[in-house]
């Protein structure tokens, strides 16, 4: 009798443990979820961020998902359905969201474009405008030779 | 008998009056011979300006005497509020901002007018017309659309109060300070369009316009620094900066401001980049004005929120007049934007000056690209979407990163090109630097490779800058023959352009430790903490000694002394608690309890999260920020350096560099 009792008592105390440390697992990974979740009735504050009864309710919901064994991408997919895809902070790299991050890559190509065009563009011509120009680039020359001197 | 709302009402009609007739005299004066005209209207706004601080003035005696017949501060302020928050709060709703807008911009007009005048006389008349025009608009919405001298027809006996939220002194300082930010984008953008209408884009010009942006780039700079340092302390959140759209639309002029204070050096030196100048100057105040709109008109949060205020319609006309008049100009002047030299190398310094700007423009594209995606995305398919920290750290890092690599070589680099033998010499102690940097972090067992780099560039940028300082004092002492401490204050003072830069670029070299340390080292927990029992996180120890619950007339709060031991062993305490103030029952306010360690500036940053009405328990959330201390005192240095650049009095003396021009200009001029 006393054997059954310590080994029900054994195996209670080791699934507690087993559950508080899964549990803590599932809630480091509820984090970085919800960092990038935006939280629905803020203004500008994500999920993980935001103290409001709603976040919480969808952290909660996070990690009994988790539990449930659904991944990342299931539980985010969920939220999209229920809020919109205006809670994903983090935009995906398909479809219309595409263009958020091909904006930044056009406008650099463009501009990296513009400057190898105007430092290629050098020596082609000389200055235009010599007089002032001209002066003030020889002085500069002959100080940096000065300086080099030195 | 009149009240304080038909004073400023009266007010604020002559100022809009005045501001007509400014534009309008203005506009007429530019014709040859009627100078008569132009001089009136700058007149004209010297007296717009002081109706408006009246108005502004009568607006602060309602919120001082609690005239809550006035809609606007039966809004805004209560009976309970402390008379300076009180002050505050005239910026606390939208029509007290935009009196403090159009307070600011006329004050600046008629200080512009007067002041531009000397520098660049050709210039002057032209500016002025713009400015009065663009202050007819501000004007025009106060008086017509959003006043803050609109009155109730019952008086109530008390105000609904200010936000608890901005119950705080950096309330106090960051919207006026971000506002003249904004505002002071006028002058360049007036000075632009001058330029544009004169058809002389000359060194006058560029000159005359690096001196006002460089007051609005100052202004905005500050307000963002204090707007993240407010946010720290009283959001409760544990961040700084959250690339939230308000933030976003702050941060796109400034780095533009950055991007022309920089390519200005090429045109005012070469002659180059006149075409660039021009935009960056326009399109700086365009996007401020953007910022406003965005921030005021609520478009952001639906598209839908726009048509609910008038001064949604109203901004969006502004905006678009105005930029469609700033790109006809540009083009109509294609012809007389041509540099006047080209370059030469690639590793000229005018050539890490346009690398610079490639990179500036490209942070304030992708940020203001992020943040109008979603309202692209409501208005191509219906759908909201949102676009966050995720996204802008992916895309803003790196080329955050590239910049701060680029602060340290840029200045090393010569006008014209750099040899490699002066290269070489020029890079090594830098180098030196963060390698050994990095190695000894390497060593300390930091593993991560990113943030090894950002942390091998910090050092670098120090290395680079510090080389720049002793080199300067080095090369005079040697000259003139006095010692190094003397020799480094004169340069310092003679040569304050460019010595104050080099302090602006320590100030973000520090700016990106914090923001380094930050972004790659935050640790976040959630603790339960029982009364006199120590618990342990990340090297802290927490004890939680009690729990104090207090009632205010208006407010009640609840605060948890905690005893800490830093990992270093010094013992401190912070007060982590919450308190709810009267009327706004639905939002609890923080109030953070933060400890700062010396030298690393790294913060505990504690919230009380829930607590038991016992107070033998309370839960908290703990934050280790590392280095987030760094970015104050790097905001401290990017302020001390501004004032370095801009402190008015000595002029520009270079006394060895002027023996040696001298010396070199009749050999080389006379063939």
């Amino acid at each position: 009798m006393k054997w059954i009792l310590i080994v029900v008592l054994a195996l209670g105390v080791g699934g507690a443990f087993t559950a508080v440390a899964s549990a803590e697992e599932y809630e480091q990974e509820m984090w970085e979820i919800a960092a990038d979740l935006a939280c629905p009735v803020c203004s500008g504050q994500s999920v993980k961020d935001s103290n409001a009864p709603l976040a919480r309710q969808i952290r909660a919901l996070i990690v009994e998902k988790l539990e449930a064994g659904e991944d990342r991408e299931a539980i985010v997919q969920f939220l999209v359905g229920r809020y919109g895809e205006g809670i994903r902070l983090d935009p995906p790299k398909s479809g219309f969201q595409l263009g958020v991050w091909l904006g930044p890559l056009v406008i650099i190509g463009v501009a990296l474009g513009m400057v190898a065009t105007v430092l290629w563009r050098r020596g082609r011509t000389q200055t235009a405008a010599a007089g002032l120009d001209d002066f003030v680039a020889r002085v500069d020359a002959g100080l940096a030779r000065r300086r080099e001197d030195e | 008998m009149l009240d304080l709302g038909d004073l400023g009402r009266i007010a604020l009609g002559f100022a809009f009056g005045g501001t007509v007739y400014a534009a309008v005299s203005g506009a007429l004066g530019l014709r040859p011979g009627a100078s008569a005209l132009a001089l009136s209207a700058r007149n004209a706004l010297t007296g717009v300006a002081v109706l408006a601080t009246l108005a502004l003035l009568i607006l602060m005696a309602a919120f001082i005497s609690h005239d809550f017949s006035l809609a606007f501060v039966a809004q805004n302020s209560s009976r309970a509020m402390p008379a300076p928050l009180t002050l505050a709060a005239v910026w606390g709703g939208q029509a007290g901002s935009l009196l403090v807008w159009a307070w600011i911009l006329s004050v600046l007009s008629a200080f512009a007018s007067w002041r531009v005048r000397l520098r660049a006389p050709d210039l002057a008349p032209h500016m002025t017309a713009v400015l009065a025009f663009l202050l007819v608009f501000f004007l025009g919405v106060l008086v017509f659309a959003s006043s803050p001298f609109d009155e109730l027809p019952i008086v109530p006996p008390d105000g609904q109060g200010l936000n608890p939220l901005l119950w705080d002194t950096a309330m106090q300082i960051h919207p006026p300070l971000l506002t003249a930010g904004y505002v002071s984008f006028a002058v360049p953008f007036a000075l632009a369009v001058a330029a544009l209408l004169v058809g002389k884009v000359d060194r006058t010009w560029v000159r005359t316009t690096r001196g006002w942006m460089l007051l609005a780039w100052s202004f905005q700079g500050a307000g963002l620094i204090i707007g993240a340092w407010w946010a720290y302390r009283v959001l409760g959140w544990g961040g700084y900066w959250g690339w939230d759209p308000v933030e976003n639309v702050a941060l796109v002029p400034w780095l533009l401001a950055t991007a022309y204070l920089h390519s200005a050096m090429v045109q005012e030196r070469r002659g180059m980049l006149k075409t660039w100048n021009i935009i960056l100057a326009l399109s700086a105040y365009v996007l401020a004005i953007f910022g406003t709109f965005v921030v005021r008109s609520g478009v952001l949060t639906s598209v839908h929120a726009f048509a609910t205020s008038l001064l949604g319609p109203l901004f969006f006309g502004f905006l678009g007049a105005v930029t469609i008049a700033a790109v006809a100009l540009v083009i109509y002047r294609r012809p007389i934007l041509r540099g006047e030299s080209h370059f030469e190398s690639a590793t000229s310094r005018e050539a890490g000056f346009l690398i610079n700007n490639l990179l500036l423009v490209s942070i304030a594209a992708a940020t203001f690209w992020g943040t109008i995606f979603p309202l692209v995305s409501e208005i191509a398919r219906g759908a909201k979407v949102a676009v966050g920290a995720p996204f802008y750290n992916q895309v803003n890092g790196p080329l955050m990163l590239a910049l701060l690599a680029l602060i340290g070589i840029g200045p090393m680099l010569s006008w014209h090109r750099t040899s490699f033998r002066r290269a070489v010499r020029r890079f090594a102690v830098p180098v030196a630097t963060a390698v050994a940097v990095s190695g000894l972090l390497a060593g300390f067992g930091l593993r991560q490779g990113l943030p090894l780099i950002a942390f091998g560039a910090v050092a670098f940028v120090i290395g680079a800058v510090s080389i720049e300082f002793v080199r300067g004092a080095q090369t005079y002492s040697r000259h003139v023959g006095v010692s190094l401490a003397a020799a480094a204050r004169i340069v310092m003072t003679t040569n304050r352009r460019r010595y104050g830069g080099y302090v602006v670029h320590l100030g973000m070299a520090l700016i990106a430790l914090a923001i380094i340390g930050t972004g790659f080292f935050k640790l976040e927990e959630p603790v339960a903490l029982t009364r006199d029992q120590p618990a342990v996180v990340a090297g802290y120890t927490l004890t939680f000694k009690e729990l104090r619950f207090s009632t205010a007339p208006d407010l009640t709060r609840v605060d948890a002394d905690i005893l800490i031991t830093r990992p270093d062993g010094i013992i401190a305490d912070v007060v982590p608690g919450r308190q709810i103030h009267r009327g706004w029952e639905s939002q609890p306010i923080s109030r953070v309890g933060i400890d700062t360690s010396w030298p690393a500036m790294t913060d505990l940053y504690v919230l009380l999260t829930a607590w038991d009405e016992s107070g033998d328990s309370v839960t908290v959330r703990v934050i280790i920020n590392p280095l987030v201390g760094y970015l104050w005192i790097g905001g401290l240095v990017y302020f001390a350096g501004v004032l370095v650049v801009a402190w008015p009095g000595t002029p520009l003396r270079r006394p060895v560099d002027r023996r040696r021009v001298e010396a070199l200009a009749p050999r080389q001029t006379s063939p």
